[in-house]
């Protein structure tokens, strides 16, 4: 695509897009590290992330001034305008994902006896799955990909059905040692958790369809 | 960077710059300054040169034309009473007075009266129409002819010069004892004004010619104008552009610049062809001068169309005026100002021509002022020509006051198209 | 190519161009251009210098007659009737399809004459009585009654630039056209007086059918409802105003208007 005549314009495209890369790389990290520390009880790590949360309500507000400074100096239009727009919104997106991270970070020191809970391995790979719809639907973001968007809001069905197995298996599981009850309750926030990030990443991607093609995709493939 | 590095841009932090006022800067400055100031001084030069030499034609002018409104004169008194001459009102209000009382011996009543005052010598110098005066004021005042007054008659022009000490030692001599006994003087002479052509600088006056130059421009400036200002307006908006309007546009050009006279042919083989009995009639002179000066008024008409902003046109025509209405209610008012200064310069130069009217008979002797446009005529510029010819010393001072007669008339005729120029560009 | 976005077929259409081209002596100005004028938008032409779009404008009310070297070809209606027929007369047309220029161009009279001129030489008014009242109406449309009430004897040019294009405006109005062209009538104003044009567009919209030429994209999508994109004298790109800035559908048009052109 031809660049801009105006090459600060480019600049403060380029810089936003730089922002919503390091929100998204930061929401991905959280995500991977917040359930690393869960499935291990590693408290420290849980509290590193908590910390770094603040990191991304920063880079959201920063979001927030550059992009009503991009149009209120440059006028963007069309497809610039829809990028703008898009990337603000994405912002207070990942930010809620980094939010939820935070959250299942929070959890680590409430469940107890971690080793024993059959429910506590597969939120991990659940979490991958999350953490890749986020991965992707940011390089679609970057590389104006619609096509990779709709794969992305795709991959939210499988999200889903992890969700439903997870929620099956603690209900029996608790049913079955009512001890673990407290534990395992921590544990379905956590699900839900991930689950809310899979339809926040597939939010994203509709709004990165709009960005790029002016259409939001097909009820269909939601 | 292929180009070579110039003193700005060897690297990125702004040069310091040299001190500004070195020697050679000095001595460029000084230079320029030098330069300015005698090149102010040579156009100021220009300009005093240019006020001087008009000054001191003016002034040449005036010195030697106030002498051309005064004549000498000889004062006679005439007691009617006694003269034996007769009449009443009536008789006296009649056309034919005049003939009347030069019957009755009006001429040797008055001889008969200044030999009585003045001598036989000085009566002999009256002018041989001095009796005239006497006749004009009885006809103006017929009560006048049970008083007696003392009249200024004109003297004839051998006196006249005595009087100035030209002559004949014995008549110069005469002039001074008359002078003395002031009986005879140079006073102020108003009838210059009313008077036509004479043999005798004594009698002579401008009013004739000044007549035949007013309705010589009326006729120029009726066929002038309007054929000018219409032909210039066709010629900017009509006109298609291409060969026949250029070959047009460059013939009117040159007629601009064709010597006057050669005009005067045109007057002579053309319209006195076609009005054989009208020569030397302001008539034939006006189409004579018509033709010389209408191209001035189309070159500057068309000019000053030109200069009528498109922006107003475009306006007009949006809104749906016709092509004519946009001429005549927008262009028209807008280049008239520009239209008036060609027609005074065109005017200006017709008033002072003589070239062309010398062709066509307008050169004649003209004893009194023009009836109308058929009658035979002669213009201000031809009378100055026709005086300074003459041998009488005399004509040489009227020749002067002649001048001072035109100059005055041409400032009039301008600022009356200076006064109508400054109105339209007030209005609009 | 020109895309026309699909919601613009089904309407009357005020002035219908087809296959319009102008030629300047051997070169072409406007190439083929086929358009419909709605009678109920603001319709805007955008697109960079020299694009043709005044010269396509100028189409509309005939002014190319008056430039010796400009030949239009193709069919231009309005309401149905040929403009370059033998039975339309071009100066009854100019009444109908009234023009607003650039600069600022109120004739050197009064205020009162620059309006009444118009209705004047069309018959719409004579007696002194009717004039007063169209000068008065023209003036209150465009804005300009309060400001000049009092003063319709001062010279028309005495006025400040914003004042003199509305009066211009209330000039085109008073002859009573079904058609306002304007040619970037603010470009030569100062923000506020734009504004002041702008919202005037905005009243005027839905008595006149309104046609602008102004290169300010912003402008154009601020006063109009439908926009046509003009590129090197061909007509790219013709839709409703808010799709042709939000999500154009022609490649030239996109990179014309984020400014990524030349």
């Amino acid at each position: 695509m031809a660049e801009h005549t105006v090459k600060a314009f480019d600049e403060d495209i380029t810089r936003l897009r730089g922002l919503i890369a390091e929100m998204g790389g930061l929401a991905e990290v959280a995500i991977a590290e917040s359930l690393d520390a869960l499935v291990r009880g590693d408290e420290a790590l849980a509290e590193q992330v908590v910390l770094r949360d603040k990191r991304m309500d920063a880079l959201e507000m920063e979001v927030d001034k550059l992009a009503v400074r991009i149009i209120a100096l440059r006028a963007p239009m069309a497809d610039d305008l829809r990028e703008v727009i898009a990337a603000l919104k994405i912002a207070g997106v990942l930010e809620r994902i980094g939010d939820y991270s935070k959250n299942i970070a929070k959890r680590t020191g409430m469940i107890e006896g971690r080793a024993r809970f059959e429910p506590l391995t597969l939120l991990p790979t659940m979490g991958e799955l999350a953490g890749e719809m986020v991965h992707d639907v940011l390089t679609a973001y970057a590389a104006r990909d619609p096509d990779l968007a709709r794969e992305v809001i795709a991959t939210d069905a499988k999200v889903d059905g992890f969700y439903n197995s997870i929620f099956r298996n603690l209900v029996s599981y608790m049913v079955e040692n009512p001890s673990t009850i407290s534990s395992a309750a921590q544990l379905l926030f956590v699900a839900r958790n991930i689950e809310r990030i899979g339809d926040h990443a597939t939010n994203v991607a509709e709004m990165v369809h709009f960005a790029a093609t002016g259409v939001y995709p097909p009820e269909g493939d939601r | 960077m292929s180009s070579p590095a110039l003193p700005h841009d060897a690297g990125d932090a702004p040069q310091t710059r040299g001190p500004t006022r070195t020697p050679a800067f000095e001595k460029r400055l000084a230079q320029r300054y030098r330069a300015e100031r005698n090149f102010r001084r040579i156009g100021l030069g220009a300009v005093v040169f240019s006020v001087a030499v008009l000054v001191f034609l003016l002034g040449n002018m005036l010195m030697n034309g106030v002498a051309g409104f005064q004549r000498a004169e000889l004062a006679v008194t005439i007691d009617f009473a006694q003269s034996g001459v007769t009449g009443d009102p009536v008789s006296l209000a009649a056309p034919s007075a005049v003939q009347t009382l030069e019957m009755q011996g009006l001429p040797d009543v008055v001889t008969f009266f200044a030999e009585e005052q003045l001598g036989k010598d000085a009566a002999a110098e009256i002018a041989p129409e001095g009796w005239r005066d006497v006749a004009a004021a009885l006809t103006a005042d017929p009560d006048l002819i049970t008083r007696s007054q003392t009249f200024y008659l004109p003297t004839t022009s051998a006196l006249a010069g005595a009087l100035q000490g030209e002559g004949p030692a014995e008549l110069r001599a005469l002039a001074q004892k008359l002078s003395d006994q002031g009986k005879l003087g140079r006073n102020w002479d108003w009838g210059f004004l009313a008077r036509s052509d004479a043999t005798s600088p004594q009698s002579v006056g401008i009013w004739g010619a000044l007549k035949g130059s007013m309705l010589t421009m009326l006729v120029t400036l009726v066929l002038a104008f309007p054929i000018g200002v219409l032909s210039a307006l066709y010629l900017e908006e009509y006109a298609p552009r291409g060969r026949w309007t250029d070959i047009i546009e460059v013939s009117i050009s040159n007629l601009a610049a064709v010597p006057s006279i050669i005009f005067g042919l045109l007057g002579l083989s053309v319209f006195l062809a076609l009005f054989p009995n009208l020569r030397s009639a302001p008539l034939i002179g006006g189409m004579t001068l018509a033709l010389m000066t209408m191209p001035v008024i189309v070159i500057s008409g068309r000019n000053a169309i030109k200069a009528v902003p498109p922006s107003i046109r475009d306006g007009a025509l949006a809104i749906g005026a016709s092509p004519v209405q946009v001429v005549f209610h927008h262009v028209l008012p807008l280049a008239l100002p520009g239209m008036l200064t060609g027609t005074i310069i065109g005017m200006a130069r017709a008033l002072g021509e003589t070239a062309p009217l010398l062709l066509i008979g307008m050169r004649i002797f003209v004893a009194t002022p023009p009836e109308g446009f058929a009658s035979p005529a002669t213009v201000l510029p031809m009378q100055i020509f026709l005086w300074s010819d003459e041998i009488d010393r005399g004509f040489v001072e009227r020749t002067s006051a002649a001048i001072i007669v035109l100059l005055v008339f041409l400032l009039t005729m301008n600022g009356l198209a200076i006064y109508l120029r400054n109105k339209f560009e007030k209005r609009w | 190519m020109t895309v026309i976005h699909p919601k613009m077929t089904d309407q009357s259409a005020k002035i219908r161009a087809q296959d319009v081209c102008v030629y300047y002596g051997d070169k072409k100005a406007i190439d083929h251009v086929s358009i419909d004028i709605s009678p109920n938008y603001v319709t805007a032409f955008i697109g960079p210098s020299g694009c043709g779009k005044s010269t396509f404008l100028r189409c509309f009310n005939r002014m190319n007659d008056t430039i010796g070297a400009a030949k239009v070809t193709g069919l231009i209606e309005l309401d149905g009737e040929d403009i370059h027929g033998s039975r339309m007369d071009v100066v009854q047309l100019r009444a109908r399809v009234g023009m607003v220029f650039q600069k600022p161009n109120p004739f050197p009279k009064s205020i009162y004459e620059n309006i009444a001129y118009g209705p004047r030489i069309h018959g719409l008014a004579e007696k002194k009585a009717d004039l007063d009242v169209v000068v008065e109406r023209s003036l209150t449309r465009a804005g300009l009654w309060d400001e000049v009430k009092d003063r319709l004897e001062d010279s028309g040019t005495a006025l400040s630039g914003g004042q003199q294009q509305r009066l211009c405006i209330a000039r085109a109005i008073a002859v009573d056209p079904e058609v306002i062209l304007m040619d970037e009538p603010a470009s030569a104003l100062d923000p506020i007086a734009t504004a002041k044009i702008e919202e005037l567009i905005d009243e005027l919209s839905g008595r006149y059918a309104i046609v602008i030429v102004t290169h300010s994209m912003q402008q154009a999508a601020r006063v109009s409802q439908r926009t046509a994109f003009f590129h090197l004298g061909k007509m790219v790109e013709y839709g409703p105003t808010s799709e042709i800035f939000t999500n154009p559908i022609e490649e030239r048009t996109k990179d014309y208007i984020t400014g990524r052109y030349g």
